[in-house]
Protein backbone atom coordinates (compact mmCIF):
# COMPACT_ATOMS: atom_id res chain seq x y z
CA UNK A 1 0.00 0.00 0.00
CA UNK A 2 3.00 2.42 0.63
CA UNK A 3 4.75 1.80 -1.76
CA UNK A 4 1.46 2.55 -4.24
CA UNK A 5 0.96 5.90 -2.81
CA UNK A 6 4.90 6.61 -2.91
CA UNK A 7 4.78 5.08 -6.71
CA UNK A 8 1.64 7.61 -7.35
CA UNK A 9 3.37 11.02 -5.62
CA UNK A 10 6.70 10.65 -7.50
CA UNK A 11 5.16 10.27 -10.59
CA UNK A 12 2.84 13.31 -9.81
CA UNK A 13 5.93 15.08 -8.66
CA UNK A 14 7.13 13.72 -12.28
CA UNK A 15 4.73 15.37 -14.36
CA UNK A 16 4.99 18.63 -12.52
CA UNK A 17 8.80 18.77 -12.85
CA UNK A 18 10.43 19.05 -16.74
CA UNK A 19 12.78 16.54 -15.34
CA UNK A 20 12.28 13.28 -17.33
CA UNK A 21 13.66 10.80 -14.88
CA UNK A 22 12.49 9.99 -11.30
CA UNK A 23 14.78 8.38 -9.21
CA UNK A 24 12.95 5.54 -8.07
CA UNK A 25 13.56 4.39 -4.63
CA UNK A 26 12.83 0.82 -2.99
CA UNK A 27 9.90 2.06 -1.54
CA UNK A 28 8.60 3.71 -4.61
CA UNK A 29 8.84 0.78 -6.83
CA UNK A 30 8.25 -3.50 -6.38
CA UNK A 31 9.55 -6.14 -8.64
CA UNK A 32 7.00 -6.11 -11.25
CA UNK A 33 5.47 -3.06 -11.06
CA UNK A 34 5.44 -0.69 -14.32
CA UNK A 35 6.21 2.72 -14.34
CA UNK A 36 4.39 4.83 -17.35
CA UNK A 37 4.03 1.39 -19.22
CA UNK A 38 7.41 0.25 -18.66
CA UNK A 39 8.55 -2.42 -15.95
CA UNK A 40 11.16 -1.37 -13.99
CA UNK A 41 13.92 -3.59 -15.08
CA UNK A 42 15.35 -5.55 -12.39
CA UNK A 43 18.78 -6.76 -13.88
CA UNK A 44 21.46 -5.09 -14.97
CA UNK A 45 23.60 -6.52 -18.43
CA UNK A 46 26.78 -5.51 -16.77
CA UNK A 47 29.04 -8.60 -15.43
CA UNK A 48 29.06 -8.42 -11.83
CA UNK A 49 33.34 -7.60 -11.90
CA UNK A 50 34.11 -9.73 -8.41
CA UNK A 51 33.28 -12.64 -10.14
CA UNK A 52 35.68 -12.57 -12.42
CA UNK A 53 39.28 -14.41 -11.59
CA UNK A 54 38.00 -16.25 -8.19
CA UNK A 55 41.83 -16.01 -6.14
CA UNK A 56 42.67 -17.84 -3.15
CA UNK A 57 39.40 -19.71 -2.33
CA UNK A 58 37.35 -16.12 -1.83
CA UNK A 59 34.43 -15.86 -3.71
CA UNK A 60 36.54 -13.15 -5.93
CA UNK A 61 38.35 -10.10 -6.45
CA UNK A 62 38.54 -7.58 -3.89
CA UNK A 63 36.95 -4.67 -4.70
CA UNK A 64 36.81 -2.66 -2.09
CA UNK A 65 40.49 -1.89 -0.63
CA UNK A 66 41.27 -1.77 3.49
CA UNK A 67 43.46 0.78 4.61
CA UNK A 68 44.84 -0.79 7.99
CA UNK A 69 46.50 1.32 10.55
CA UNK A 70 49.40 -1.43 11.77
CA UNK A 71 49.77 -0.57 15.37
CA UNK A 72 51.58 -2.34 18.48
CA UNK A 73 49.09 -5.13 18.68
CA UNK A 74 49.47 -5.95 14.64
CA UNK A 75 53.07 -5.37 13.99
CA UNK A 76 53.87 -8.64 14.79
CA UNK A 77 54.28 -11.67 11.97
CA UNK A 78 51.73 -13.57 13.18
CA UNK A 79 48.54 -11.10 13.79
CA UNK A 80 49.98 -9.03 10.41
CA UNK A 81 49.75 -12.07 8.21
CA UNK A 82 46.44 -12.24 9.24
CA UNK A 83 45.66 -8.89 8.79
CA UNK A 84 47.34 -9.52 5.19
CA UNK A 85 45.40 -12.82 4.56
CA UNK A 86 42.24 -10.91 5.41
CA UNK A 87 42.13 -8.25 2.69
CA UNK A 88 44.90 -5.68 3.78
CA UNK A 89 45.67 -2.95 0.80
CA UNK A 90 47.43 -0.06 2.45
CA UNK A 91 49.92 -0.18 5.78
CA UNK A 92 49.03 3.24 7.49
CA UNK A 93 52.21 3.85 9.27
CA UNK A 94 50.85 6.50 11.73
CA UNK A 95 54.34 8.88 12.34
CA UNK A 96 52.69 10.99 15.13
CA UNK A 97 53.56 8.43 17.22
CA UNK A 98 55.79 5.45 15.62
CA UNK A 99 59.88 5.36 16.10
CA UNK A 100 61.74 4.11 13.50
CA UNK A 101 62.72 1.63 15.05
CA UNK A 102 59.05 0.24 14.96
CA UNK A 103 58.22 1.19 11.43
CA UNK A 104 61.03 -0.94 10.43
CA UNK A 105 59.76 -3.82 12.25
CA UNK A 106 56.49 -3.39 10.54
CA UNK A 107 57.87 -3.52 7.08
CA UNK A 108 60.08 -6.08 7.74
CA UNK A 109 57.22 -8.14 9.13
CA UNK A 110 54.86 -7.05 6.21
CA UNK A 111 57.52 -8.25 3.59
CA UNK A 112 57.85 -11.66 5.51
CA UNK A 113 53.84 -12.32 5.02
CA UNK A 114 53.51 -11.24 2.13
CA UNK A 115 56.08 -13.77 1.20
CA UNK A 116 54.68 -16.58 3.21
CA UNK A 117 51.36 -15.84 1.93
CA UNK A 118 52.42 -15.58 -1.77
CA UNK A 119 54.60 -18.86 -1.45
CA UNK A 120 51.86 -20.65 0.31
CA UNK A 121 49.16 -19.81 -1.87
CA UNK A 122 49.80 -18.53 -5.21
CA UNK A 123 52.96 -19.54 -6.65
CA UNK A 124 54.91 -22.19 -8.26
CA UNK A 125 58.72 -22.25 -6.51
CA UNK A 126 61.40 -23.72 -8.91
CA UNK A 127 65.13 -24.41 -7.71
CA UNK A 128 67.82 -24.39 -10.26
CA UNK A 129 71.22 -23.83 -9.83
CA UNK A 130 73.30 -20.73 -10.58
CA UNK A 131 77.29 -19.79 -10.21
CA UNK A 132 77.27 -22.80 -7.56
CA UNK A 133 74.33 -21.46 -5.36
CA UNK A 134 71.00 -23.82 -5.54
CA UNK A 135 68.47 -21.48 -5.56
CA UNK A 136 64.81 -21.17 -5.12
CA UNK A 137 62.89 -18.77 -7.90
CA UNK A 138 59.22 -18.11 -7.25
CA UNK A 139 57.12 -16.17 -9.79
CA UNK A 140 54.00 -14.33 -10.03
CA UNK A 141 52.29 -11.86 -11.80
CA UNK A 142 53.23 -9.26 -9.22
CA UNK A 143 57.25 -10.05 -8.69
CA UNK A 144 60.10 -12.39 -8.94
CA UNK A 145 61.81 -13.63 -5.63
CA UNK A 146 65.04 -15.46 -5.75
CA UNK A 147 66.55 -16.54 -2.26
CA UNK A 148 69.65 -19.22 -1.49
CA UNK A 149 68.44 -22.37 0.02
CA UNK A 150 70.33 -23.91 2.51
CA UNK A 151 70.89 -27.29 0.51
CA UNK A 152 74.45 -27.89 -0.89
CA UNK A 153 73.84 -28.03 -4.82
CA UNK A 154 74.00 -30.96 -6.33
CA UNK A 155 77.22 -31.57 -9.07
CA UNK A 156 74.83 -34.50 -11.31
CA UNK A 157 71.79 -32.13 -11.75
CA UNK A 158 72.76 -28.92 -13.86
CA UNK A 159 69.21 -28.55 -15.32
CA UNK A 160 66.27 -26.46 -13.32
CA UNK A 161 63.98 -28.88 -11.39
CA UNK B 1 69.63 0.52 -4.87
CA UNK B 2 68.15 -0.99 -8.55
CA UNK B 3 70.14 0.05 -11.38
CA UNK B 4 66.92 2.89 -11.84
CA UNK B 5 67.73 4.39 -8.12
CA UNK B 6 64.91 3.05 -6.91
CA UNK B 7 64.85 1.23 -3.27
CA UNK B 8 65.07 -2.36 -3.72
CA UNK B 9 62.52 -3.84 -1.64
CA UNK B 10 58.59 -3.27 -3.47
CA UNK B 11 55.68 -4.34 -1.06
CA UNK B 12 53.34 -5.70 -3.17
CA UNK B 13 50.68 -4.20 -0.44
CA UNK B 14 50.51 -0.05 -0.56
CA UNK B 15 52.48 2.06 2.50
CA UNK B 16 50.64 5.25 3.60
CA UNK B 17 53.06 7.13 5.41
CA UNK B 18 50.78 9.57 7.75
CA UNK B 19 52.91 12.65 8.31
CA UNK B 20 52.15 13.99 12.28
CA UNK B 21 52.17 17.30 10.46
CA UNK B 22 52.83 21.34 11.36
CA UNK B 23 51.34 20.64 15.44
CA UNK B 24 50.79 23.39 18.57
CA UNK B 25 51.58 21.84 21.97
CA UNK B 26 50.63 23.51 25.58
CA UNK B 27 53.60 23.91 27.69
CA UNK B 28 55.12 22.29 30.45
CA UNK B 29 53.22 22.19 34.07
CA UNK B 30 54.63 23.94 36.69
CA UNK B 31 56.03 20.98 39.00
CA UNK B 32 56.41 18.10 36.72
CA UNK B 33 59.77 16.60 37.27
CA UNK B 34 58.67 12.89 36.49
CA UNK B 35 56.90 13.94 33.38
CA UNK B 36 53.59 12.40 34.17
CA UNK B 37 52.06 14.99 36.49
CA UNK B 38 48.60 15.93 35.14
CA UNK B 39 46.03 18.91 36.11
CA UNK B 40 42.20 18.34 35.78
CA UNK B 41 40.28 21.13 34.12
CA UNK B 42 36.70 20.94 35.45
CA UNK B 43 33.52 22.10 33.58
CA UNK B 44 32.39 25.18 33.62
CA UNK B 45 35.86 26.43 34.98
CA UNK B 46 37.32 29.24 33.05
CA UNK B 47 41.19 29.38 31.84
CA UNK B 48 43.63 31.39 29.99
CA UNK B 49 46.02 30.68 27.01
CA UNK B 50 49.04 32.27 27.59
CA UNK B 51 51.46 32.55 24.86
CA UNK B 52 54.29 34.16 26.58
CA UNK B 53 57.31 32.46 27.54
CA UNK B 54 57.47 32.76 31.32
CA UNK B 55 54.43 29.78 31.71
CA UNK B 56 56.84 27.86 29.12
CA UNK B 57 56.85 25.51 32.21
CA UNK B 58 54.58 27.02 34.47
CA UNK B 59 51.32 25.67 33.39
CA UNK B 60 48.70 25.59 35.81
CA UNK B 61 44.83 24.88 35.59
CA UNK B 62 44.33 28.65 35.60
CA UNK B 63 47.26 29.57 33.37
CA UNK B 64 47.87 27.05 30.25
CA UNK B 65 51.06 28.04 28.11
CA UNK B 66 50.33 27.36 24.29
CA UNK B 67 53.65 27.58 22.36
CA UNK B 68 52.26 29.32 18.94
CA UNK B 69 53.21 32.97 19.17
CA UNK B 70 50.15 33.96 17.03
CA UNK B 71 47.38 31.81 18.77
CA UNK B 72 45.30 35.17 20.01
CA UNK B 73 45.12 36.54 16.51
CA UNK B 74 44.02 33.03 14.87
CA UNK B 75 41.21 32.72 17.26
CA UNK B 76 37.93 34.49 17.62
CA UNK B 77 35.07 34.08 20.33
CA UNK B 78 32.98 31.15 19.87
CA UNK B 79 35.47 29.19 18.32
CA UNK B 80 36.67 25.77 20.05
CA UNK B 81 40.35 24.79 21.24
CA UNK B 82 41.11 20.95 21.68
CA UNK B 83 43.48 19.89 23.92
CA UNK B 84 44.96 15.82 23.83
CA UNK B 85 42.80 15.30 20.18
CA UNK B 86 39.63 16.17 22.16
CA UNK B 87 40.26 15.02 25.34
CA UNK B 88 39.16 18.24 26.34
CA UNK B 89 37.31 20.78 24.63
CA UNK B 90 37.37 24.69 25.35
CA UNK B 91 35.11 27.55 23.78
CA UNK B 92 36.93 30.68 23.36
CA UNK B 93 35.07 33.92 25.21
CA UNK B 94 37.43 36.62 25.80
CA UNK B 95 40.75 37.02 23.41
CA UNK B 96 43.44 39.52 24.46
CA UNK B 97 46.85 40.39 23.42
CA UNK B 98 49.24 37.35 23.46
CA UNK B 99 46.20 35.61 25.80
CA UNK B 100 42.93 33.78 25.54
CA UNK B 101 40.07 33.28 27.65
CA UNK B 102 38.38 29.74 27.30
CA UNK B 103 35.12 27.79 29.50
CA UNK B 104 35.72 24.41 29.52
CA UNK B 105 33.64 22.21 27.62
CA UNK B 106 33.82 18.99 29.59
CA UNK B 107 36.31 17.71 32.24
CA UNK B 108 39.43 16.00 31.48
CA UNK B 109 43.16 15.25 32.60
CA UNK B 110 46.11 17.25 31.04
CA UNK B 111 49.75 16.08 31.00
CA UNK B 112 52.66 18.20 29.92
CA UNK B 113 52.74 18.99 26.45
CA UNK B 114 49.74 17.96 25.20
CA UNK B 115 48.49 18.09 21.59
CA UNK B 116 46.62 21.47 20.54
CA UNK B 117 43.82 21.84 17.91
CA UNK B 118 42.34 24.97 16.43
CA UNK B 119 39.77 22.81 14.26
CA UNK B 120 37.64 26.24 13.16
CA UNK B 121 41.41 28.63 13.23
CA UNK B 122 43.12 30.10 10.01
CA UNK B 123 46.59 29.56 11.53
CA UNK B 124 49.78 30.76 9.29
CA UNK B 125 51.61 27.58 10.25
CA UNK B 126 54.05 25.72 7.79
CA UNK B 127 53.21 22.86 5.66
CA UNK B 128 56.02 20.50 7.03
CA UNK B 129 57.30 20.55 10.40
CA UNK B 130 61.10 19.76 10.56
CA UNK B 131 60.22 15.96 11.55
CA UNK B 132 57.74 15.51 8.35
CA UNK B 133 60.31 16.61 6.53
CA UNK B 134 62.97 14.00 7.93
CA UNK B 135 60.07 11.26 7.95
CA UNK B 136 58.64 11.97 3.86
CA UNK B 137 62.31 11.22 3.14
CA UNK B 138 63.06 8.20 5.24
CA UNK B 139 59.49 6.45 4.07
CA UNK B 140 61.13 6.81 0.82
CA UNK B 141 63.59 5.02 0.57
CA UNK B 142 61.22 2.80 1.96
CA UNK B 143 59.04 2.83 -1.21
CA UNK B 144 56.31 4.29 0.29
CA UNK B 145 52.99 4.76 -2.09
CA UNK B 146 50.85 7.56 -0.37
CA UNK B 147 51.59 10.41 2.08
CA UNK B 148 48.76 11.83 3.76
CA UNK B 149 49.34 15.13 4.65
CA UNK B 150 48.27 16.00 7.99
CA UNK B 151 46.55 19.85 8.57
CA UNK B 152 46.89 20.82 5.07
CA UNK B 153 45.58 23.67 5.23
CA UNK B 154 45.87 25.46 1.64
CA UNK B 155 46.46 24.91 -2.05
CA UNK B 156 50.17 26.27 -1.53
CA UNK B 157 51.09 23.78 1.69
CA UNK B 158 50.18 20.70 -1.17
CA UNK B 159 52.74 22.31 -3.25
CA UNK B 160 55.13 23.00 -0.63
CA UNK B 161 54.84 18.93 -0.03
CA UNK B 162 55.30 18.12 -3.89
CA UNK B 163 58.52 20.16 -3.95
CA UNK B 164 60.04 18.31 -1.12
CA UNK B 165 58.62 14.77 -2.42
CA UNK B 166 60.84 15.87 -5.63
CA UNK B 167 63.74 17.09 -4.10
CA UNK B 168 64.15 13.90 -1.84
CA UNK B 169 63.98 11.98 -4.85
CA UNK B 170 66.36 13.75 -6.73
CA UNK B 171 68.99 13.68 -3.62
CA UNK B 172 68.00 9.86 -3.02
CA UNK B 173 68.87 9.39 -7.53
CA UNK B 174 65.93 8.26 -7.98
CA UNK B 175 65.44 8.03 -12.07
CA UNK B 176 63.09 10.50 -13.46
CA UNK B 177 60.44 8.52 -14.41
CA UNK B 178 59.95 6.57 -11.09
CA UNK B 179 56.77 7.13 -9.86
CA UNK B 180 56.91 9.53 -6.64
CA UNK B 181 54.48 8.91 -4.17
CA UNK B 182 50.74 10.07 -4.09
CA UNK B 183 49.67 13.16 -1.80
CA UNK B 184 46.45 12.62 0.16
CA UNK B 185 45.78 15.93 2.23
CA UNK B 186 43.78 15.82 5.36
CA UNK B 187 40.94 18.44 5.91
CA UNK B 188 40.88 18.61 9.52
CA UNK B 189 40.50 22.54 9.96
CA UNK B 190 37.71 25.21 8.62
CA UNK B 191 40.82 26.83 6.81
CA UNK B 192 40.87 23.33 4.50
CA UNK B 193 37.35 23.64 4.05
CA UNK B 194 37.58 27.00 2.99
CA UNK B 195 40.43 25.87 0.37
CA UNK B 196 39.08 22.45 -0.79
CA UNK B 197 38.89 23.14 -4.42
CA UNK B 198 42.12 24.30 -3.96
CA UNK B 199 43.19 21.43 -2.46
CA UNK B 200 41.77 18.96 -4.71
CA UNK B 201 43.41 19.99 -7.43
CA UNK B 202 46.70 19.99 -6.11
CA UNK B 203 46.53 16.62 -4.04
CA UNK B 204 45.79 13.32 -5.59
CA UNK B 205 43.30 12.40 -2.80
CA UNK B 206 41.66 13.28 0.12
CA UNK B 207 40.69 12.56 3.63
CA UNK B 208 38.64 14.01 6.00
CA UNK B 209 38.83 14.02 9.74
CA UNK B 210 35.49 12.83 11.73
CA UNK B 211 36.25 15.20 14.31
CA UNK B 212 35.74 18.32 11.95
CA UNK B 213 32.50 17.01 11.28
CA UNK B 214 31.48 17.10 14.34
CA UNK B 215 33.01 20.37 15.85
CA UNK B 216 30.98 22.07 12.91
CA UNK B 217 27.61 20.53 14.06
CA UNK B 218 28.38 21.93 17.64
Amino acid sequence: MFSRIALSTALKSASRSSRSFVQPTRAALKIGETRGGVALSTKFDLPDPGRFCPIRGTKGIQLTKIVATIGPTSEQLGPLTEVCENGLSVMRLNFSHATTEEVELRLTNLEAAEVSLENVKNYFPIICHFNEWLFHIVISKYLLLYYPTTTKPNPNNNDCI
Amino acid sequence: MSPSGAPETQHIRSLLLDTRGPEIRSGKLKDDESGHHTITLEKGNTITLQTSAEYAEASTEHDLYINYAGLSKSLNPGMKVLLDDGAVIMTVTEVGDGTVTCSIDNSGDIRSRAGVNLPMAETDLPAMSDKDKADIKYGMTKDIDFIAASFVQSAEGVREIKEHVKNCAKELGWADDYPLPKIISKIESASALIHFDDILNESDGMFSSLFLKESFQQ
